[in-house]
């Protein structure tokens, strides 16, 4: 067997643990690698910020916990922002798994105790509702005739924060926090689209891709890709935490499967000239 | 930073039950079983409290009040258990069917808008001929969009006889593949996020080392 042979048919094993002896070592000494920070980072931050307080915004809460690296982040320093404005938020899910996660988002960034005076007032947490889309459609037209509860068993009817706020005609933007591309589909068909409400949403980087085109028809606003834009974001915020310091490894293993790409390519080419002499 | 004996519990769990996943690079194994159906039951009890939840503070809560209308919903929900009870399993219809019709016309009623009358006028709105860039990018539109439907609309049999068969297959492959790429690209830098996330995990919360 030739060496060309042999490096082709390296074993994955030794791939994958070339990629964790990177990621690893990156991770304990970071070399500072810069932070690109793209215009679609730049123009959710500049908007949000541009927001007068006392805007009134829903945000779909979605993320799961395998997501944490990509939705998990972003929905931090995006929850930080939302409440240091004074606007007013309506969460709501229509994920299960997304419950226990808001509470711990709250704790994690020390929201839960500063703003707990505020609840009712300023911001509510409906929690879980099921149906998805339709689910969706239904709060469009009235939040107070779907649901007669907040997740914590509180009549909505007795809360301040619902005395002027009925259905989306009552909003002014949706901040979609969602794990799955269909949830934030939903929003956008039920919600941003019927009542021309402008639309952030905070995919994965997996799932990006699928929302360019909602981008360019100006179906979603802006969008803050995965950990990468978590990271602008934090930078934009003036706090770097978690996203930003984990960009030195993410950058390295990116270049790492880069450089595999190149040199798999290059192999393959070789081994097909040599076929053919 | 002192941590509390229940935080160190979970956190030690958290490691178990990580590393235990992992275990499966190296083969099936005990450890990797236990992980998974601890993880499965953990998720059906969950899934099984928060639905109990729902029905309570949506349906029930809505009787309580005097809408009375509501066990309408109620009843249709009950009858998608009677699929496990073969000689009644005909009655499932009514609510499978009520729950489709619903979906199906509160879903596609928004589809039609956002993603084809606005999909589309949009696509139209993105042609320029303002300047070289901009009619690059409508020519790569076009081209593209149209190479890549003709080669999943036309198949070989269809269409061998067609001119410009072969070149309009053979962009339409290369612009489907230059996508796909971009898909696994972007994939990847998601699943090493995940990595990472689960990393500084195991390296700063559970062990509480140090960064150099």
């Amino acid at each position: 067997m030739s060496l060309l042979d042999k490096l082709i048919d390296i074993p994955e094993n030794y791939i994958y643990l070339i990629l964790a002896v990177i990621l690893i070592v990156s991770t304990f000494v970071p070399i500072g690698l810069p932070v690109p920070i793209t215009d679609q980072t730049r123009k959710y931050f500049n908007d949000i910020e541009a927001l007068p307080p006392g805007s009134v915004i829903l945000v779909p809460f979605d993320p799961s916990p395998g997501t944490e690296m990509e939705i998990g982040l972003s929905s931090h320093i995006v929850m930080k922002h939302l409440f240091r404005k004074d606007f007013i938020l309506v969460f709501v899910s229509i994920s299960l798994p997304a419950p226990p996660l808001f509470e711990s988002t709250l704790k994690d960034e020390n929201l839960w105790d500063k703003y707990q005076q505020y609840y009712g007032t300023r911001y509510v947490w409906l929690g879980y509702i099921s149906g998805a889309e339709t689910a969706a459609a239904a709060l469009s037209s009235s939040i107070t005739k779907t649901l007669l509860v907040d997740y914590y068993g509180n009549n909505l009817k007795d809360m301040p924060i619902f005395q002027n706020i009925e259905g989306a005609k009552d909003f002014d933007v949706v901040v979609c926090v969602n794990s799955q591309a269909t949830l934030s589909v939903s929003w956008m068909n039920q919600w941003a689209v019927p009542y021309k409400l402008p639309l952030y949403v905070n995919p994965m980087a997996s799932v990006a891709g699928t929302f360019w085109p909602y981008i360019e028809a100006g179906q979603m606003t802006a969008m803050l890709v995965g950990a990468k834009a978590a990271a602008g974001y934090e930078i934009l915020y003036g706090e770097p935490g978690r996203a930003t310091s984990g960009m030195d490894a993410q950058s390295l293993g990116h270049l790492y499967l880069i450089a595999l790409v190149v040199i798999s390519n290059i192999l393959f080419q070789l081994k097909k000239s040599r076929g053919r002499d | 930073m002192a941590i509390d004996y229940l935080t160190q519990v979970q956190l030690w769990l958290g490691a178990y039950f990580l590393l235990s996943s992992w275990s499966w690079l190296w083969r099936y194994n005990r450890f990797f079983k236990i992980t998974e159906t601890t993880l499965i039951g953990a998720t059906a009890g969950y899934y099984f409290v928060q639905a109990v939840k729902n029905i309570n503070d949506i349906a029930i809560g809505g009787l309580l009040i005097g809408r009375y209308w509501q066990i309408v919903p109620l009843l249709l929900g009950i009858t998608l258990f009677f699929r496990y009870v073969k000689s009644y399993a005909w009655i499932q219809r009514y609510g499978f069917s009520y729950l489709i019709a619903a979906t199906s016309i509160i879903t596609f009623r928004a589809l039609i808008v956002t993603q084809v009358t606005q999909q589309y006028t949009a696509m139209l709105r993105s042609i320029s001929l303002d300047n070289p860039t901009l009619i690059m990018n409508s020519l790569i539109t076009v081209v593209f969009t149209t190479t890549v439907i003709m080669y999943f609309l036309f198949t070989e049999k269809l269409s061998s006889g067609m001119p410009g068969y072969k070149v309009i297959n053979t962009i339409g492959r290369y612009a489907f593949l230059l996508a796909l790429g971009y898909y696994l690209g972007i994939t990847v830098m998601t699943r090493i996020a995940f990595i990472l996330d689960r990393l500084q995990y195991l390296f700063f919360q559970v062990l509480q080392l140090p960064i150099v």
